[in-house]
This record gives C-alpha cells, structure tokens and sequence, in this order.
C-alpha cells in the first residue's frame, strides 16, 4: 500500500483520485467556471442539498483575485488547487478515511502529528454554515474537514462530510520546497516541469487584471445582469444555469473587491444579494428534485 | 442501617475532537446532569467525577446504590361516607383512586382520624435497580446536555458538539443498555487515535484512568494539563529558559492532546529583530507554541516548545516540519516590518484616508483628524499637554495602513506604538498610541499614561457618537462594532480618571465635529442611554446597592465619578431611620404634588393674606437655610455634608405635615404651601432621588 511520497504534483493529485475512488467516491472534473472555492462546484453544493445519499470527489481550481500577490509571495496566489471530497451522509469512520488518504500520500502516522483544530466554516454568499476543523500535520494546516449544518440557508439532512486538500500546502510539504512555484509538476528523465512554468505567468499577470486593469464599470454590469439572469432563469425551472448565474455574482463580486470599488455598505449588500439568489436557487432546486 | 450492595457508574462519551475550550466545562454539566439524575431517584452516589480530553467526556460515580430503597407511599383518598354507597359498595370515587393508585379497593385501608375515616393508599414500593432506572433515563439526559454549539452528523437526529462516536455505560461490569445518538451503549472504551486505536478493556471501573493511561489516553484534564507543564518546564530549563505562555494557553494545549509530549523547535535568530508582540503573536496564537525566555535576561529566545499528541518515532522529522512551519510566517512578517519601516511613520497618515472608518462614518483620516480636532478640550480634563495630545491623535490610526498589522490586525495599536518610538516620536506620544485601545476586556488594565488615557477616551467618544448615528446600536446578540466595548471603555477611563469628568457636554462637542449630514443629535438620547447603562452595570459590578443605583442615576449628571462620589455617601446613610423617613416623606410629597398637578389651577401670583402659620415658617425658615448649605457642599461636592444637611429638615418637615393643612381652602395659601413642598423636592432630588430607595422589610 504504501508507495511513498509522491514526487510529483500530478502524483499527488491521481493519489488522492485513486484512494477515494477505492473509497465509493465517484471521481468527477473541475467544474468549467470561476469559483472561490471548491464548496461551489454543483457536485458539493447542490449535492447536500436533499435527501439523496452522494459520495464524489474532484479537483478544483479556485480563484481567491485579492490573494494575489504577482507571483512574488511563495505561499500564496490568485489561483490554487483544491482537492475535494463529499460525502453524504457523512459516514461513521470519515475520520479514518481521511486519515488513510495521508497514509496514501506517504505520511507515516507514528511519525507525523495530525492534529484536528476546532474550525467553524461560514460562508456568507452560500447562505451556508457548519463545524469542524482545520487539519494540521505538524502544526501545518493542510486540510479543512467540515460537516455542513446548512446550505442556501436550508437545514441539511442527512448530513454532508466536506474533506478539502489545499494541494500546493501538501505538495510543498511532501517535495520539501518553501515556493509552491518550485513545485515539481511532472518530470520524465531529467525533464523537469515546475508549478511556477505553468502558473507564474499567470499569477502575475491575473493579479495585473484582478488589482489594476479589470474594468470596474463592467464588472458591475456584469454582476447586475447575473442578477437579473438568475431571477428569469429560476421562475422558468432552468435552474443549472440559474446556479451558473451564482457562481457568476460570486466571482465577479471578489473580483470587484480585489479593484477595491466597493464601499463597506456596498459589500455588505451585495453578499446579501449574492446569498439570496444561492437561497432562491437552494429552494426551488428542493422543490424541483422529486420531478428529476 | 445496614449497608446496602453499592455500584461504580461510568459514562463515557467518545467523540471526534472536541473544540479545545468547551470540554471542560462540558464534561462538567454532564456530572452536573448526572448528579441531578442519580439525586432525583434516590440513588445519589457517595463521589462524582468529571474527566475530558479531546475525544471523550466521561463521569465516574462511586458508590451509587445498586437499588433504589424501598418507598412507603401514602395517600389519603376519599372519605368513607362518599367512598362506599349505603349498601357498602364502592362508588365511583373509591374506584376512581384505586384506579389512579394501580390497586383494588379491596388493598386499600382505611385512616381513622377525630376528624372521620377516609381510605387511603398504604403500601410500601421496593426500590427498582439503579439499571433499569439508568437505562430508561440515560439517553434524554446525555442529549440534553447544554451545548456551547450544536451540530449533527450522518443521518443522526441528535444533536452534540462534535459527532459521537461511542458510548460506555457500565455499573460496575454491567453495561446499561440503552441507544443515544444512534449508537447502542457498550462496555467498552477506545485509546488514543495513534498509539492505541483500538478498544480499552476496563475490568475495573475505579481503575478507569489507569486502563485508559495504558491505552496512552491521561483522561483527567487537570492530571493532564500538570504533566504539561511539568514536561515544558524540565525541558525548558534543560535550555537554560523558561517557558513563557499564559495560563490560557496550557489550558487550551491540555485540550488538544490526549498523550502529552513536548519538542522543542527553533527559528532563525535574525528573526528576534522584529518586534516581540509579532514572534509571541505567530508561536503562540497561530501555532499554540510555548515560546522561551533565557533564564536570567528573560530575553526572547529563538526558540520554542511544541506540545504534541505523539509520540513520535523520529521526532527530528516533526521538528523538522514545526520549523518549516514558523518560517514563512516570520518571513512573511520580516517582509512587512522592513518595508513599512522604510517610511516615516507619520507619512502613512496619507493612505488613512482610503481607509473606511464605518458605514457613512468616513475615513480613518478623518476619524484621525475630529481626533486630534477633539485634543485641545480632553487634554485639559486629563492635564496633559496639548500638543502632545494633537500629535498622538494624528498618528493613532496610522498603523492600519502598515503591512505588519494588515497582516497581524490584532497588533494594531502596539505596532503603531512601535513604529512611531522608531520613527522619532515622543515616549509620551509612542506609548499612548500603543495602548488606545485599552481596555478591550473588563479586567484589562487601563493605559498607563495620561496622554494614553486622553486618546482612548477621545477615541472611544468619537467611534460611540459616530456609531449611534450611523445605526450601528448594539442589539442583544449583535454588536458588530463592537461599541459595547468602547462604551465600557469609556466609563471606566471616566470613573477611574484624576479628574471628574461630566460625559454630557462632551458627548454634545464630539457630535459637532462630525459633518451636518450625519444626524448625531437624533441618536444622542440613544446613546446616553447606553452609557448610563454601561455605568450602571459598572457600579453593580462594584458591589453598589441596585436601589442607591438607582436613585442617584434618575438625578445625577453623566459624571460617572460624581455619580460614585453620591453612591458612597448614600450607602453609607442608606439604613440612618431619618434617611429612610425622609425617603417616605418625599415620597408624600411627590403624591401631593402629582395630585395637586392633576386638579391643577392657574397659580395664583397675589400674595396671599394669610399669615404664615408657625410650622411653615419653620419650614420655610430650615429650607432657606439647608438649599444654602447643601448648595455649597454640593459645590464642593462634598455629599455626606449635604445629605446630613437634607436630614435635619426631617423635623421640620414633619412637623409641617402634623399641624398645616397643604391642600388649604384658600387658593393663595394651598399654592403658597404647594410651592414650598415643590422647593424642597428639588433640594431632594439635588443629590439623588431618595424615593426609589428600598424600605428595610424589617423596621429598624
């Protein structure tokens, strides 16, 4: 079973797709829009909605715009990976199985100290809250366990396990490295690919649009007609794009605060609105369910 | 009595980990719960005791009876006459209470008494087993248990802090049947997560924590948190240090680890360049660290302690990885340190304004600016020098734009202190920037300057007016703002202060150096409100009476020294019997008063013929002469000369009422006399409205 360490960022990834796979976890893509966070993908968010039992998992790219840091901080970008895994209902040993997908990855538990911090989650767009923890190894938060209490403001049941990996913490730990640009992507031979070739480019010139070039008029137009788009969309039951319309105002608003145009009140408004149409969503998707 | 066959309980909860803070306490209520249970049947145990770790609450209860003992039970039903009809047969009545008592009416007696027979239910109950009574009454009791949060898991409808996993609930080897939380009771227990995952045999329940120390699980928070310290102390001095952690801190690590052990780490020297608060911050907030100190200096060492829950087998790689840990949050930190301080610290004065203050409440520039706007009046009240005052004010919100309290917010204040002693600021300056925002919790201390005293006073007036006016108001759970803080801030900088200081006409000067748009004076009496509520509580807190609380705050000024200066002297007259009479007699004034207003008459101007009666001039002669003293002591705030004074009117003003008729037929004189009762009100309520003191229920 044990392999060691992967050496590789992609290792890691198929590692932790091979161990849930071998756990009942269907293996699912990124889902093809900008997302803050891997809480959004329809595969978490719809999914705990209802009664119907799930069990999925995916990588995520994420996109957090005020993050950025040009490429110039080693520990921190505009977009990372998120390696999720969602279980509902959340099974008894969910505990041991994370715990194996560590021991999968290489980390020997007599000898590293994984430790479960109390960590509540809330999340104000998603009208979504529930507890859990920050996982640590040696003292390194390196996953976020979560059991969702409520989701688009309705109460969850039964109740959905949310395991996230941060991948480039984990990798930079598992490779040694202090940059996640120096993280070792793939390699063949002496054939050496790095996170930063494929993602430093990106980093700079994504935090060039996100701080300095993204036009503050459009975003707002943007974020307006998602609204107005949601609204349509949901009384005619097409709700897949109606969520698509959510997770549209969620970028475009992080988006405008990383341009700083938004005021305190301004911000706090526009989460509220944001958290009503992921609750508008979150009904009318319960209500449509049976139907499917 | 002979000694009745008694048993060993133990409940155990297993649990995923339990946030650190809330075990204790918990395990706590859950003796409290079983306590309370155990007592109500009748099977209350001679011991209890609590135990918590990260992963289970337990309690243990020694000597539990292992039945209930028997219960005469007895109770009169009806009596004789209505129980039987005249034929001797038993009615409705009598079958009615055989029916509620479980029994034939042919097992019920009858009571003879003077007064006639009745039936009556005579039986004694034996005692059921403490394990049926357990296992019935268990599992509501272990979902009931008050939870600081609650959760749920899986398709579990319970709710608890964090998921359970197993339950143990023995009396001695009997395991009390029963289903909580979806899981059926056991016998069993489990170890630590990593040495010892399986199940613990407990052959003997009072060897509990001894079956659970060999599954490498020190379940008794207390004995826990001792080998803590105990282990980070030894290792500590092994380095020549000491450890340096608050109390807080080592309670909080006793919550994380079931099987303490302690490393120590360490971080790059260079790095004790940045500021202490920074280093303490990073190890101990964000990483439950226990930095170290060089024995004799009591400098800052580089180097720290990690309690683990692990023992490890190669503790160098954890070493390894707690260090790569602290690295780049210090470099992070050394980063923004060296680039803020390569600016003079008041040029960060500029980027203030891009800073919002509040909703509608503007920028931190112009909070600074009403601040330093605000200087000249406050550092009179609190004698320091003006200028010092203005320049403290302009630099105090500057360290929000610095990258290090970006980075540490809960450093603002204390770096800005630090950078502006960097940047060539006065000590005075320096050190009242630091401590602005003192106190933040009830028994933080006060600044330590009076330049430091000033600005948090002025800091916290202008952010409660500003607050009050833009809605911000706290509500009973919400107080996003945080001006509850602020307002206790700012009564107790006012209360404990050299000077006296009357909030009222401050209040009304702050509020007009915010701009017209905003409507401070619509939320003014709100606000007032709020701090007269903040001060009550403080004076509670004190130990002053609710009833002298109360009837010096419907008089006093917002001069929350004043206000104790009148308390004092009110306590210490409070039970004197003339105080307490002149309490009822200007209680029948304000009656008489309040009913003359009712029936009111235009006031007569024309003096009246009449001539003053003796008791009146009396009067008349004793309060002319006490509103002159009294308004003298007043002056010179002396309260217990002028409630002394108040006093001695108690005579006269009884004699008043014994032989003068207020409500006199003659218009003039009724007003004549109504009005000198009016006067003397006011002289009462000069120093506090002695109406709303409690009576002693028992006289004195």
């Amino acid at each position: 079973m044990n392999q060691g360490r992967p050496r590789t960022f992609q290792e890691l990834i198929s590692r932790l797709k091979q161990y849930w796979s071998k756990q009942g976890a269907a293996l699912l893509e990124p889902y093809d829009l900008p997302m803050g966070a891997a809480t959004f993908h329809p595969a978490t968010f719809l999914r705990a909605l209802g009664p119907r039992p799930w069990r999925g998992a995916f990588l995520q790219p994420c996109r957090r715009p005020t993050d950025g840091r040009y490429g110039k901080n080693p520990n921190r970008g505009q977009q990372y990976f998120q390696f999720q895994v969602v279980l509902k209902p959340s099974p008894e040993d969910i505990q041991t199985r994370y715990l194996g997908s560590l021991e999968a990855l290489g980390v020997d538990l007599s000898i590293h100290e994984i430790r479960f911090v109390e960590d509540d989650w809330t999340s104000p767009t998603l009208g979504a809250w529930g507890l859990g923890w920050e996982v640590w190894l040696n003292g390194m938060e390196i996953s976020q366990f979560t059991y969702f209490q409520q989701v688009g403001g309705l109460e969850c049941h039964p109740i959905t396990g949310e395991i996230t990996y941060g991948l480039e913490r984990i990798a930079m730990y598992l490779q040694e490295v202090d940059s996640m640009y120096d993280l070792i992507w793939h390699e063949t031979g002496q054939d050496v690919l790095r996170y930063g070739d494929l993602y430093l480019r990106n980093e700079y010139e994504q935090s060039l649009y996100n701080f300095d070039l993204a036009d503050i008029q459009a975003l707002s137009t943007r974020f307006t007609a998602a609204e107005i788009s949601h609204r349509k969309l949901l009384s005619a039951g097409a709700l897949m794009p109606a969520y698509e319309c959510v997770l549209e105002a969620s970028h475009v608003f992080n988006l405008l605060d990383s341009r700083r145009a938004l005021s305190v009140t301004d911000r706090q408004r526009r989460i509220l609105q944001v958290r009503r149409m992921a609750s508008g969503l979150a009904r009318a998707w319960i209500e449509s369910e049976p139907s499917i | 009595m002979s000694e009745l066959p008694s048993r060993t309980l133990l409940i155990e909860i297993g649990t995923e980990e339990l946030p650190a803070g809330a075990q204790r306490a918990l395990a706590q209520a859950l003796a409290n719960a079983l306590e309370s249970l155990l007592h109500k049947q009748r099977l209350s145990a001679r011991k209890i005791q609590y135990y918590s770790t990260p992963r289970r609450l337990a309690v243990l209860a020694f000597d539990v009876p292992a039945t209930q003992p028997q219960q005469l039970i007895e109770r009169r039903g009806p009596s004789l006459d209505i129980a039987f009809d005249n034929k001797g047969r038993a009615t409705a009545a009598a079958l009615g209470f055989a029916h509620s008592a479980g029994v034939d009416v042919a097992e019920l007696q009858t009571l003879q008494t003077p007064e006639g027979a009745w039936l009556q239910l005579h039986r004694v109950q034996p005692g059921l087993p403490a394990l049926e009574i357990l296992s019935a009454r268990l599992p509501r009791m272990l979902t009931s248990l008050p939870l600081p949060r609650r959760m749920r898991w899986g398709e579990e409808k319970a709710e608890f802090l964090r998921p359970v996993r197993w339950l143990v609930a023995r009396l001695d080897k009997q395991i009390i049947p029963f289903m909580a939380f979806g899981l059926s009771s056991s016998g069993t227990s489990f170890g630590h997560r990593f040495h010892h995952p399986g199940p613990v045999e407990l052959p003997a329940l009072t060897n509990y924590s001894d079956a659970l120390l060999s599954a490498r699980v020190v379940v008794d928070a207390d004995e826990r948190e001792r080998r803590i310290r105990q282990k980070v102390t030894a290792l500590a001095s092994e380095h020549g240090a000491i450890a340096d952690a608050p109390d807080l801190l080592f309670t909080e690590i006793t919550g994380m680890v079931e099987w303490p052990s302690v490393l120590e780490a360490s971080y790059a020297p260079e790095y004790l360049a940045l500021p202490e608060p920074v280093l303490i911050t990073t190890l101990v907030h964000h990483q439950r660290f226990i930095p170290l100190r060089e024995a004799s200096t009591r400098r800052l060492l580089p180097r720290f302690i990690a309690v683990l829950n692990l023992e490890s087998r190669e503790p160098e790689q954890v070493r390894h990885g707690l260090e790569r840990v602290v690295r780049p949050r210090l470099e992070d930190a050394r980063f923004h340190y060296q680039r803020d301080r390569k600016r003079n610290f008041e040029t960060y004065f500029k980027d203030l304004g891009a800073l919002t203050f509040a909703p509608h409440l503007g920028s931190m520039a112009e909070k600074s600016l009403r601040l330093v706007r605000m200087a000249p009046r406050i550092a009179k009240i609190f004698s320091v020098d003006t200028d010092q005052l203005e320049r403290a004010a302009y630099l105090c919100k500057c360290d929000l734009a610095t990258g290090l309290v970006i980075e540490f917010p809960e450093l603002q204040g204390i770096l800005g202190g630090q950078y502006a002693s960097e940047s060539g600021e006065s000590k005075a300056v320096s050190a009242a920037i630091s401590t602005q925002y003192l106190p933040a919790g009830p028994n933080d201390p006060l600044p330590d300057t009076p330049c430091g005293l000033a600005l948090a006073f002025a800091d916290r007036l202008d952010t409660l007016i500003g607050g009050f006016a833009a809605g911000l108001e706290p509500t009973a759970t919400k107080d996003a703002f945080g001006l509850r803080r602020a307002a206790f801030g700012l009564i107790r900088i006012a209360a404990d202060s050299v000077s006296s200081i009357n909030l009222e006409p401050l209040l009304e000067e702050a509020a007009k150096l915010y701009p017209q748009e905003l409507d401070t004076q619509n939320s003014a009496p709100a606000l007032h409100a709020f701090l007269v509520e903040r001060l009550r509580s403080l004076l509670l807190d004190r130990g002053a009476a609710a009833d002298v609380v109360n009837a010096v705050l419907a008089v006093a000024p917002l001069e929350p020294a004043d206000v104790m200066a009148r308390i004092e002297a009110l306590t210490a007259l409070r039970r004197h019997p003339e105080i307490i009479a002149l309490a009822a007699a200007n209680k029948r004034i304000a009656n008489i008063l309040r009913q003359a207003q009712r029936h009111s008459s235009p006031m007569d101007s024309t003096a009246p013929a009449a001539p003053l009666e003796s008791a009146e001039q009396t009067l008349e002669t004793a309060l002319q002469q006490a509103s002159k003293q009294i308004a003298s002591s007043l002056n010179a705030r002396e309260y217990p000369q002028a409630l002394n004074t108040l006093v001695k009117l108690y005579q006269p003003l009884n004699e008043f009422f014994d032989s003068v008729l207020v409500m006199a037929p003659d218009r003039s004189v009724r007003h004549r006399r109504l009005k000198l009762l009016s006067r003397l009100q006011t002289l009462f309520l000069s120093i506090a409205d002695i109406g709303k003191l409690q009576q002693p229920t028992i006289p004195t």
